[in-house]
Protein backbone atom coordinates (compact mmCIF):
# COMPACT_ATOMS: atom_id res chain seq x y z
CA UNK A 1 0.00 0.00 0.00
CA UNK A 2 1.22 3.53 -0.85
CA UNK A 3 2.15 5.53 1.68
CA UNK A 4 0.75 8.99 1.94
CA UNK A 5 1.59 12.55 1.81
CA UNK A 6 3.23 13.75 4.58
CA UNK A 7 -0.04 15.86 5.49
CA UNK A 8 -2.39 13.74 5.34
CA UNK A 9 -0.15 11.05 7.29
CA UNK A 10 0.10 14.20 10.36
CA UNK A 11 -3.28 14.49 9.94
CA UNK A 12 -3.96 10.66 10.41
CA UNK A 13 -1.51 10.88 13.60
CA UNK A 14 -0.47 7.53 14.72
CA UNK A 15 -3.81 5.74 14.45
CA UNK A 16 -4.25 5.94 10.73
CA UNK A 17 -1.57 3.96 8.37
CA UNK A 18 1.43 4.30 10.70
CA UNK A 19 0.02 1.40 12.61
CA UNK A 20 0.62 -0.67 9.48
CA UNK A 21 4.21 1.63 8.45
CA UNK A 22 7.21 1.02 10.31
CA UNK A 23 8.83 3.82 7.77
CA UNK A 24 5.97 6.57 8.72
CA UNK A 25 6.02 5.69 11.99
CA UNK A 26 9.44 6.57 12.04
CA UNK A 27 8.60 9.79 10.70
CA UNK A 28 5.64 10.81 12.91
CA UNK A 29 8.35 10.01 16.15
CA UNK A 30 10.77 12.61 14.42
CA UNK A 31 8.13 14.57 14.13
CA UNK A 32 7.22 14.40 17.50
CA UNK A 33 10.65 14.91 18.11
CA UNK A 34 11.25 17.95 16.68
CA UNK A 35 8.06 19.53 17.40
CA UNK A 36 8.99 18.86 21.73
CA UNK A 37 13.18 19.57 20.85
CA UNK A 38 11.49 23.27 19.48
CA UNK A 39 8.38 23.65 22.29
CA UNK A 40 11.39 22.57 25.13
CA UNK A 41 13.90 25.68 23.40
CA UNK A 42 11.53 28.21 23.38
CA UNK A 43 8.13 27.95 25.40
CA UNK A 44 9.43 30.06 28.02
CA UNK A 45 11.44 32.65 26.26
CA UNK A 46 10.40 35.94 27.36
CA UNK A 47 11.84 39.52 28.51
CA UNK A 48 14.43 39.69 31.05
CA UNK A 49 12.68 40.90 34.26
CA UNK A 50 14.75 43.90 34.44
CA UNK A 51 14.75 45.27 30.62
CA UNK A 52 11.29 47.66 31.59
CA UNK A 53 13.22 49.19 33.90
CA UNK A 54 15.90 49.80 32.29
CA UNK A 55 14.31 51.03 29.39
CA UNK A 56 11.89 53.58 31.90
CA UNK A 57 15.63 54.58 33.20
CA UNK A 58 16.59 55.88 29.75
CA UNK A 59 13.60 57.61 29.16
CA UNK A 60 14.25 59.26 32.21
CA UNK A 61 18.03 60.09 31.27
CA UNK A 62 18.02 61.16 27.65
CA UNK A 63 14.56 62.91 27.59
CA UNK A 64 14.99 66.39 29.67
CA UNK A 65 12.99 66.53 32.69
CA UNK A 66 10.94 69.97 31.65
CA UNK A 67 9.44 70.16 28.57
CA UNK A 68 11.68 72.51 25.79
CA UNK A 69 10.37 75.86 25.90
CA UNK A 70 11.13 76.16 22.09
CA UNK A 71 7.31 75.27 21.34
CA UNK A 72 6.45 78.65 23.59
CA UNK A 73 9.35 80.54 22.15
CA UNK A 74 7.87 80.30 18.68
CA UNK A 75 4.46 80.95 19.62
CA UNK A 76 5.53 84.63 20.85
CA UNK A 77 7.57 85.05 18.13
CA UNK A 78 5.10 84.44 15.67
CA UNK A 79 2.35 86.48 17.64
CA UNK A 80 4.47 89.45 18.04
CA UNK A 81 4.85 89.17 14.30
CA UNK A 82 1.35 89.45 13.68
CA UNK A 83 0.89 92.50 15.90
CA UNK A 84 4.16 93.77 14.48
CA UNK A 85 1.96 93.70 11.14
CA UNK A 86 -1.07 94.80 12.28
CA UNK A 87 0.58 98.02 13.63
CA UNK A 88 2.60 98.75 10.35
CA UNK A 89 -0.73 97.93 8.25
CA UNK A 90 -3.54 99.98 10.92
CA UNK A 91 -2.40 103.59 9.93
CA UNK A 92 -2.65 102.86 6.21
CA UNK A 93 -6.34 101.15 6.31
CA UNK A 94 -7.92 103.65 8.83
CA UNK A 95 -9.16 105.91 6.21
CA UNK A 96 -10.47 103.55 4.67
CA UNK A 97 -12.32 102.18 7.53
CA UNK A 98 -13.38 106.23 8.29
CA UNK A 99 -14.89 106.19 5.13
CA UNK A 100 -16.95 102.86 5.25
CA UNK A 101 -18.43 104.01 8.74
CA UNK A 102 -19.18 107.64 7.61
CA UNK A 103 -20.61 106.06 4.62
CA UNK A 104 -22.90 103.84 6.73
CA UNK A 105 -23.93 106.77 8.90
CA UNK B 1 0.74 59.02 28.02
CA UNK B 2 3.16 58.08 30.60
CA UNK B 3 0.06 55.48 31.66
CA UNK B 4 -0.70 54.79 27.65
CA UNK B 5 3.68 53.67 27.66
CA UNK B 6 3.16 51.94 30.82
CA UNK B 7 0.25 50.02 28.84
CA UNK B 8 2.37 49.43 25.89
CA UNK B 9 5.59 47.83 27.94
CA UNK B 10 3.37 45.74 29.99
CA UNK B 11 1.48 43.95 26.88
CA UNK B 12 4.43 44.01 24.46
CA UNK B 13 7.56 43.42 25.82
CA UNK B 14 7.63 40.15 25.33
CA UNK B 15 6.62 39.95 22.14
CA UNK B 16 8.94 42.68 20.85
CA UNK B 17 11.56 40.52 22.82
CA UNK B 18 10.85 36.88 21.04
CA UNK B 19 10.56 39.04 17.90
CA UNK B 20 14.14 40.40 18.33
CA UNK B 21 15.73 36.72 19.50
CA UNK B 22 14.09 34.66 16.47
CA UNK B 23 15.27 37.58 13.94
CA UNK B 24 18.71 38.08 15.89
CA UNK B 25 19.31 34.86 17.86
CA UNK B 26 21.17 36.13 20.36
CA UNK B 27 19.72 37.20 23.81
CA UNK B 28 21.57 39.92 24.77
CA UNK B 29 21.29 41.19 20.98
CA UNK B 30 18.05 40.83 21.33
CA UNK B 31 17.20 42.50 24.54
CA UNK B 32 19.34 45.53 23.05
CA UNK B 33 17.25 46.32 20.23
CA UNK B 34 14.05 45.78 22.66
CA UNK B 35 15.32 48.12 24.46
CA UNK B 36 15.83 50.51 22.09
CA UNK B 37 12.52 49.25 20.19
CA UNK B 38 10.29 50.60 23.09
CA UNK B 39 12.21 53.97 23.25
CA UNK B 40 11.47 54.64 20.25
CA UNK B 41 7.68 53.59 20.57
CA UNK B 42 8.22 56.27 23.30
CA UNK B 43 9.61 58.96 21.18
CA UNK B 44 7.38 58.09 18.28
CA UNK B 45 3.80 57.52 20.31
CA UNK B 46 3.01 61.18 20.34
CA UNK B 47 2.96 61.16 16.24
CA UNK B 48 1.15 57.81 16.42
CA UNK B 49 -1.50 58.42 14.26
CA UNK B 50 -3.93 54.81 14.22
CA UNK B 51 -3.71 54.92 10.57
CA UNK B 52 -2.09 50.98 11.59
CA UNK B 53 -2.54 49.21 14.30
CA UNK B 54 -0.60 49.90 17.24
CA UNK B 55 0.43 46.25 17.08
CA UNK B 56 1.91 46.54 13.21
CA UNK B 57 3.17 49.73 14.19
CA UNK B 58 5.48 48.53 17.19
CA UNK B 59 6.19 44.93 15.00
CA UNK B 60 7.66 47.01 12.23
CA UNK B 61 9.81 49.31 14.32
CA UNK B 62 10.88 45.83 16.06
CA UNK B 63 11.85 44.26 12.12
CA UNK B 64 13.53 47.62 10.94
CA UNK B 65 15.64 47.65 14.02
CA UNK B 66 17.13 43.61 13.99
CA UNK B 67 17.45 44.22 10.57
CA UNK B 68 19.56 47.81 11.09
CA UNK B 69 21.10 45.89 14.14
CA UNK B 70 22.29 42.72 11.96
CA UNK B 71 23.44 44.82 9.53
CA UNK B 72 26.01 45.92 11.99
CA UNK B 73 26.91 42.38 12.58
CA UNK B 74 26.35 39.93 15.28
CA UNK B 75 25.30 36.42 15.62
CA UNK B 76 22.03 35.17 13.45
CA UNK B 77 21.44 31.67 14.32
CA UNK B 78 19.36 30.78 17.34
CA UNK B 79 21.26 30.18 20.68
CA UNK B 80 21.86 27.10 21.99
CA UNK B 81 22.09 28.13 25.22
CA UNK B 82 18.71 28.76 26.03
CA UNK B 83 18.08 28.10 29.72
CA UNK B 84 14.73 26.16 29.08
CA UNK B 85 16.79 23.61 26.45
CA UNK B 86 19.53 23.45 28.60
CA UNK B 87 17.48 22.54 31.51
CA UNK B 88 15.56 20.11 28.88
CA UNK B 89 18.75 18.41 27.75
CA UNK B 90 19.92 17.84 31.37
CA UNK B 91 17.05 16.78 32.41
CA UNK B 92 16.92 14.23 29.53
CA UNK B 93 20.27 12.91 30.05
CA UNK B 94 19.69 12.56 33.78
CA UNK B 95 16.76 10.24 32.76
CA UNK B 96 19.06 7.97 30.97
CA UNK B 97 16.98 9.16 27.61
CA UNK B 98 18.85 8.13 24.49
CA UNK B 99 20.95 11.05 23.11
CA UNK B 100 19.01 10.01 19.29
CA UNK B 101 15.67 10.36 20.54
CA UNK B 102 16.53 14.70 22.05
CA UNK B 103 17.46 16.53 19.05
CA UNK B 104 18.99 19.65 19.76
CA UNK B 105 16.92 22.48 19.03
CA UNK B 106 19.40 24.97 17.33
CA UNK B 107 20.81 22.41 15.59
CA UNK B 108 18.01 21.35 13.83
CA UNK B 109 17.70 25.38 13.49
CA UNK B 110 20.70 25.72 11.58
CA UNK B 111 19.34 23.17 9.21
CA UNK B 112 16.87 25.35 8.12
CA UNK B 113 17.11 28.39 5.11
CA UNK B 114 16.80 32.01 7.36
CA UNK B 115 13.52 32.55 6.65
CA UNK B 116 12.31 29.48 7.89
CA UNK B 117 14.11 30.15 11.18
CA UNK B 118 12.52 32.71 12.11
CA UNK B 119 9.27 31.64 11.75
CA UNK B 120 10.10 28.46 13.31
CA UNK B 121 11.27 29.65 16.17
CA UNK B 122 8.83 32.76 16.42
CA UNK B 123 5.85 30.21 16.10
CA UNK B 124 6.77 28.55 19.23
CA UNK B 125 7.36 31.21 21.44
CA UNK B 126 4.25 32.60 20.61
CA UNK B 127 2.43 29.64 21.23
CA UNK B 128 2.12 28.27 18.12
CA UNK B 129 -0.58 31.15 16.67
CA UNK B 130 -0.11 31.16 12.83
CA UNK B 131 -2.15 34.86 13.40
CA UNK B 132 0.71 36.13 15.60
CA UNK B 133 3.24 34.66 14.10
CA UNK B 134 2.09 36.64 10.85
CA UNK B 135 1.52 39.62 12.54
CA UNK B 136 4.82 39.95 14.16
CA UNK B 137 6.62 39.34 10.96
CA UNK B 138 4.60 41.13 8.87
CA UNK B 139 4.07 38.10 6.60
CA UNK B 140 0.42 36.04 5.12
CA UNK B 141 -0.86 33.86 7.51
CA UNK B 142 -0.84 31.41 4.46
CA UNK B 143 2.90 31.72 4.18
CA UNK B 144 3.50 31.21 7.67
CA UNK B 145 1.60 27.88 7.27
CA UNK B 146 3.67 27.23 4.39
CA UNK B 147 6.92 28.05 5.72
CA UNK B 148 6.46 25.89 9.34
CA UNK B 149 5.14 23.08 7.49
CA UNK B 150 7.91 22.81 4.75
CA UNK B 151 10.11 23.52 7.89
CA UNK B 152 9.21 20.78 10.31
CA UNK B 153 8.72 18.40 7.02
CA UNK B 154 12.42 18.69 5.97
CA UNK B 155 13.45 18.23 9.66
CA UNK B 156 11.61 15.04 10.26
CA UNK B 157 12.76 13.78 7.60
CA UNK B 158 16.37 14.34 7.95
CA UNK B 159 16.15 13.10 11.41
CA UNK B 160 14.08 9.67 10.04
CA UNK B 161 16.91 9.24 7.33
CA UNK B 162 19.06 9.60 10.08
CA UNK B 163 18.16 7.25 12.72
CA UNK B 164 17.84 4.57 9.55
CA UNK B 165 21.47 4.95 9.04
CA UNK B 166 22.43 4.64 12.37
CA UNK B 167 20.26 1.37 13.06
CA UNK B 168 21.70 0.13 10.05
CA UNK B 169 25.30 1.08 11.01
Amino acid sequence: MACPEFEDLVREGAGGHATRCEECRALLDALADVDAAFEAAFADVSAPPDMAAAVRARVARELPLRPSPLPEILDFIGWAAVLALAVVLLPRFLPLIDVALAGLG
Amino acid sequence: MAEEFERIVREFQDKIFRLAFSMLGDRAAAEETAQEVLFRVWKGLPRFRAESSLSTWIYSITRNACLTARARGGPRAVSLEEPAARREAERRVAAGWPTVASPDAGALLDRLPAKYRHVVALFYMQEKSYDEVARMLGLPVGTVKTYLFRARKSLAEELARERVRKGAA
